[in-house]
């Protein structure tokens, strides 16, 4: 009996691995059926892949290679050499807030920029006398910016 | 010319046709085209990745010898050619360390973030050409995805650095990604000029644009910026203020040990270049080689440009010092997004007056 649920089972292992693989086969070409993976964009899509895969199986590998003696004090976190005083996860004032705002407006800038840029030489002058107002108005908004921005010290 | 793609794929069909008859009618999908298509993409896929590893052990063998020289010391002298084997035994040691997890940190973020950074820089390659035949992807929007996935990272190291419960790597995390955030919009500025002056985002259409002229005459000013943004982006030496030593211990990575902290350094050179490849791309006429190109591959033009400038990187590291963390502010959003505005007038006035 039990040499029979072993067989049954090791043949449904191998019936879901044909079933796993296959769906993997059509999930394959369902990804080849989107146009944007189809042709150019595919390559990177599997580099992605194996760039993630790359770091992982070498901190996987690791595990069998390197000796491992944890002591009590080797476990803190580096503090130059005391011990440390309380938790780093606090709510820590990010300076930084007022640019990474200022990023996020600007990045959408150059977008437009970068899809004018492409097109320039098929469009008129109007084309550049609008894009130029649009620069400099945002000019206008980070030259604010700047100026009430605060001191800086970490 | 054969491209990479063909050169794979014929050996893959070889592969195949030796083991055809053996193939059982279930299996047969195995062997159908679209299987085929995708052997060869991983087998692209892996002489890209092997190919450009060795590009950085190389870029690393350069930098530890051309900075040696100019310290007046003569570098790695005794593993392999004059020490060229020294980074790989580097690595060999790093690989054999114990790693340790302090208490406290956020185990899932704290290695999901190193992971995630490592393969977003990787994944950069897949559409960094080394010539018009050697590449894994040739795209129309390549300049756009490369910008992307290569300024991914500032979101990993913040979240990284606050991951590990440690003050030194919560300040190091914020710093380098407002440093990576602010030198963000003064790069892709300054790459502006060129693009209006190709007409294109594709990597193959900008570096043929330049078969006449090389885009570093008309916008010098463009590559100016582009290169001190480059610095600012990988963190090398006069913006490296996230692992500011004196101050910061090791900024982000502190608690980052053995192999994981080897990683880290491996792709900050990934990193370096991929940033030295794009200037040459869009400044130095990529692998063009002029009127020499009937000298050398169009491989060997691409990578020499890619070593002189990352030695002037070097140069750099050996001259200048660490800036404030307020001039670094300053210098990204008050100098550098005027001059790069500059850089486009100037592409635009030369753009329509037809000079180029």
């Amino acid at each position: 009996m039990e040499i029979n649920v072993n067989a049954t089972n090791s043949y449904r292992f191998v019936l879901y691995c044909i079933i796993i693989q296959s769906n993997l086969y059509i999930l394959y070409e369902y990804l080849l059926s989107i146009p944007m993976l189809s042709e150019d964009y595919f390559p990177v899509f599997v580099f992605a892949i194996v760039g993630l895969i790359f770091p992982a199986a070498v901190f996987f590998l690791n595990r069998y290679f390197r000796p491992t003696k944890l002591t009590k004090i080797k476990d803190t976190t580096y503090e130059c050499g005391s011990i440390p005083v309380g938790e780093a996860k606090i709510q820590f004032h990010f300076q930084y807030y007022m640019f990474a705002i200022i990023f996020v407006v600007f990045d959408i800038v150059v977008v437009f920029l970068m899809i004018w840029a492409v097109v320039f030489q098929g469009m008129d002058i109007k084309s550049s006398i609008s894009i130029l107002i649009f620069i400099g108005i945002l000019s206008l908004g980070l030259m604010y910016a700047l100026k009430k921005e605060a001191k800086i010290w970490i | 010319m054969m491209d990479l793609y063909e050169l794979v794929e014929s050996i893959v069909v070889m592969l195949i046709g030796w083991i055809d008859q053996w193939v059982p009618d279930q299996l047969a999908f195995l062997i159908s085209p679209t299987s085929i298509h995708a052997y060869v993409v991983l087998g692209m896929a892996a002489v890209i990745l092997v190919i450009c590893l060795l590009n950085v052990v190389v870029m690393i063998w350069i930098e530890r010898k051309f900075i040696a020289r100019l310290m007046d010391r003569r570098g790695p002298t005794e593993v392999g050619f004059m020490g060229f084997l020294q980074n790989v035994a580097d690595g060999l040691k790093l690989f054999l360390k114990e790693v340790i997890t302090p208490q406290g940190v956020d185990r899932w973020v704290y290695v999901m973030a190193l992971v995630l950074y490592i393969g977003s820089s990787i994944t950069v390659l897949a559409l960094v050409p080394m010539s018009d035949r050697f590449f894994m992807a040739n795209v129309e929007g390549g300049l756009f995805m490369i910008f992307a996935i290569f300024t991914l990272a500032p979101f990993f190291i913040f979240i990284a650095g606050w991951s590990q419960n440690n003050k030194y790597s919560l300040i190091g995390g914020m710093r380098s990604a407002a440093q990576m955030i602010s030198y963000e919009i003064p790069l892709m500025l300054s790459v502006i000029g060129v693009i209006l002056m190709a007409g294109s985002l594709s990597i193959s259409e900008i570096v043929n644009a330049q078969s006449s002229i090389w885009f570093i005459i008309p916008s010098f000013i463009g590559f100016f910026v582009f290169i001190i943004g480059v610095l600012a982006e990988v963190e090398r030496i006069p913006f490296d203020l996230p692992e500011a030593e004196a101050e910061l211990v090791e900024g982000w990575t502190t608690e980052y040990g053995s192999i994981r902290f080897g990683l880290i350094m491996f792709v900050a050179y990934l990193r370096g270049y991929v940033g030295c490849a794009l200037a040459v791309f869009l400044f130095f006429g990529g692998w063009l080689g002029g009127p020499f190109s009937a000298y050398m591959p169009p491989e060997a033009w691409f990578l020499i440009k890619v070593y002189i400038l990352f030695m002037i990187l070097v140069w750099l590291r050996a001259s200048a010092p660490r800036i404030r963390i307020d001039q670094l502010i300053q210098i990204g959003w008050k100098r550098l997004l005027p001059l790069a505005m500059l850089n486009i007038m100037i592409a635009v006035f030369l753009s329509a007056m037809g000079w180029i």
